[in-house]
């Protein structure tokens, strides 16, 4: 009788045994592929972290130029607004006139033509001076606030042959 | 000499297969603790790469907030070259008020311009008029004019004297445009 209670005992002990062996294997291979998985996340983490590092640093260098982009935009906004402002053109071509000694006689906009998200405002202008005065005027135009393109120049003496020639001008400026 | 054993056959067979029990009971006890203490490894090891990658996550997690901070910079760079594009889009243009000055300054006192024009309605160039007081002024002139940058190409389109005046008067013509469409000099 005892015999037999302690054979039955040894029996549930090796089932016993054989199942945690199967629950602890089960749990070891579960355990292995996390861990497998993790060092995978790891590397690919590194490397994230050492794009990312790099992309901060350019970032950060880059907004050291910050102000110098600033004053770009600035500027090329000026040369290439996003409205006509026709007023900053009349004023451009004003000051360039007062600035070189030359007398603004005319000023025409003609149709505006509109290409690749960029509108061309065609002008033709008229100034009265002397020659040197007319190169001023024509270098003031040129590398004023607004992007002014001259297509045609004609300079003209006056028939009085005082030395003041009239310059007619064909050019383009733009806006956005 | 000989080792006679009384004990019954039954009994024997009954003590051999107890001691196979107690080293399968021994072997499975070792197998469980090993595999306990491998597990137990295992997930140590685990966890320490676990924390690891968790410490990775945060340290990533501070770069890409300190990365969303500067982000405005790449706006105002991509702004910057957009206008840019724009803008260079529009196209070359030519340096006219130097072309003019080297030509003005080109002039001789024996030679007087009437008129200078220039454009690229059709093709680029440059027309001049004037007078002069004798032809080898003229020619000599064209050489000097044609020492300018750019403007090598000179055609001489009239040279006519004025019976009135006795001066000659002249006709240049100066196409500024090279065969493959580039501007010959003085392009910004």
């Amino acid at each position: 009788m005892q015999d037999k209670k302690s054979n039955n005992m040894n029996i549930i002990f090796i089932a016993a045994s054989a199942v945690i062996i199967i629950i602890v294997i089960v749990m070891l291979v579960t355990r292995i592929m996390h861990l497998q998985d993790t060092l995978k996340q790891t590397e690919l983490m590194e490397d994230t972290i050492a794009k990312n590092q790099i992309r901060l640093n350019e970032l950060i260098r880059l907004s050291k130029q910050e102000e110098e982009f600033k004053q770009q935009i600035a500027i090329m906004d000026k040369m290439l607004p996003d409205e006509p402002f026709e007023s900053d053109i009349i004023n451009q071509a004003k000051n360039a006139s007062d600035l070189s000694d030359t007398d603004f006689i005319q000023i025409d906009f003609q149709e505006r033509v509109v290409n690749n998200n960029i509108t061309t405002m065609p002008l033709s202008l008229v100034f009265n001076g002397r020659y040197q005065s007319l190169l001023s005027v024509i270098d003031k135009l040129t590398y004023g606030d607004r992007l002014v393109i001259i297509d045609e120049i004609s300079i003209q003496q006056s028939e009085d042959n005082d030395g003041i020639i009239e310059a007619s001008l064909k050019a383009r400026t733009f806006y956005r | 000499m000989y080792s006679i054993s009384l004990l019954p056959s039954e009994y024997k067979s009954y003590l051999v297969s107890s001691r196979k029990r107690e080293l399968t009971i021994m072997i499975l006890s070792v197998v469980v603790v090993a595999l306990v203490l491998i597990l137990f490894m295992v997930t140590l090891i685990s966890n320490i790469y676990d924390n690891g990658l968790e410490r990775l996550e945060n340290e990533n997690a501070v770069i890409e907030d300190r990365i969303t901070d500067y982000l405005y910079i790449e706006g105002l760079k991509a702004q910057m070259l957009s206008l840019e594009q724009q803008i260079q889009q529009i196209g070359l243009f030519i340096d006219w008020g130097s072309m003019i000055t080297d030509i003005g300054n080109s002039v001789p006192k024996r030679i007087g311009l009437e008129s200078i024009m220039i454009g690229n309605s059709d093709t680029l160039r440059i027309m001049i008029r004037g007078h002069a007081i004798s032809h080898e002024d003229v020619s000599d002139w064209m050489l000097k004019v044609g020492a300018i940058s750019g403007l090598q190409n000179i055609q001489c389109k009239s040279l006519i004297v004025d019976e009135n005046s006795g001066l000659i008067d002249f006709e240049l013509d100066i196409p500024l445009l090279t065969a493959d469409n580039t501007a010959a000099g003085g392009v910004n």
